[in-house]
């Protein structure tokens, strides 16, 4: 319990590198959904940074709705590319295609899979991180 | 008990410190400049996509070579999805034949591509060439028959005019033509003429991967101010 924030931070940063990699070094234009995901993750690297440092588990109640909005944004992001011709509400805009599916060499996976499973871990250990941190407070 | 909950403070560190290390190693990696680029003379040579596309992609292609064939069946028609059909980047083959018994093949492509010598059709060149490559015979066979290239062309495209093809076959019509830019090559290759030879605006490609080259394909795109 004691690295569940942690690992949370660590997988925080690591998305925050990965997407600043494909933007910056690889040149993939990010779409708007892609930006919506990332004004969710990147303030993550650096809250749950101090956090993780500070030990700090009652972070989870603040990080976790932007955790949803990462994880609600990347999931219809999935929806739109998965499903041809679906999108009810166009998140988009004119600029970058938010559908199509960009190849970064990992087979069937795409960038907006990756996302979820990242907000989904995220999800899961800052939640682990609040109920321990509960009960410790409950013990003293 | 005290020690379980307390915060691995030292490890936060000495991640941060190596986050940021890898971050800036990768900045630096991918500031690098890109290699220094040649001048291409692509002038006639069977061209797709949009005309005024600021990145050109040349690539020197030999109709019995494998590698060529493996290129042009699994690699092109991603660089087509997403780089020619969008207007950012048009693709020249500049067919060459230096492989025993290839020139009649490389004769025919030219011979399907000048059907009408006034208004050549690249279209029609790139269907015979995939057709030609999806269905190429044993590189060390002289495959490249009149028989073979005739039956090559009806199954192609109805498009190919047969009589013309063998006309064009038997009287090497385009032989000089494949000469010239056999030589061409060597000369741009410093008479190491290999095939599937890629450049991308003068810069050769030198790793025959998707991912390599739709990454040196963005990088110029990049460069030149290209929107995504």
């Amino acid at each position: 319990m004691r690295y569940t924030l942690y690992l949370a931070w660590l997988l925080a940063a690591v998305g925050t590198l990965m997407s600043l990699y494909f933007s910056a070094v690889r040149h993939y234009e990010p779409c708007q959904l892609c930006w919506f995901q990332r004004i969710a993750l990147f303030p993550l690297a650096l809250i749950l940074a101090i956090a993780a440092f500070r030990g700090f588990t009652e972070i989870a109640l603040y990080t976790i709705p932007l955790v949803v909005i990462g994880l609600f944004f990347s999931s219809y992001q999935i929806a739109i590319q998965e499903i041809p011709g679906w999108n009810p509400i166009d998140l988009c805009g004119k600029g970058i295609s938010c559908s199509q599916k960009v190849d970064i060499g990992l087979g069937p996976i795409t960038i907006p899979m990756l996302s979820t499973i990242l907000f989904l871990l995220i999800g899961i250990l800052l939640f682990t991180a609040w109920r321990s941190g509960k009960r410790g407070k409950k013990r003293r | 008990m005290r020690k379980k909950n307390k915060p691995p403070r030292l490890l936060v560190c000495i991640t941060s410190c190596l986050l940021v290390l890898i971050a800036l190693i990768t900045w630096a990696y991918a500031k690098q400049e890109l290699p220094a680029a040649i001048a291409l003379d692509i002038k006639g040579q069977p061209t797709l996509g949009y005309p005024h596309a600021k990145v050109h992609i040349v690539i020197f292609e030999e109709p019995k070579c494998v590698n060529c064939a493996k290129f042009t069946l699994t690699i092109l028609p991603k660089i087509k999805k997403e780089f020619i059909d969008t207007n950012k980047a048009t693709y020249t083959v500049i067919p060459v034949a230096f492989l025993p018994g290839s020139l009649p093949a490389a004769n025919a492509l030219l011979g399907v591509y000048y059907t009408n010598p006034v208004y050549p059709n690249p279209g029609l060149f790139f269907t015979y060439l995939e057709y030609m490559y999806a269905h190429q015979p044993d590189e060390l066979t002289d495959w490249a028959t009149t028989e073979t290239l005739l039956s090559f062309g009806k199954n192609a495209s109805s498009a190919i005019r047969l009589n013309e093809l063998k006309y064009c076959i038997n009287t090497q019509a385009y032989r000089i033509k494949i000469m010239e830019n056999t030589d061409y090559g060597r000369r741009v290759m410093n008479n190491e003429l290999t095939t599937p030879t890629i450049y991308i605006n003068g810069i050769e490609v030198k790793e025959i991967s998707w991912e390599y080259i739709a990454d040196l394909i963005r990088k110029v795109m990049h460069m030149e101010g290209v929107p995504k």
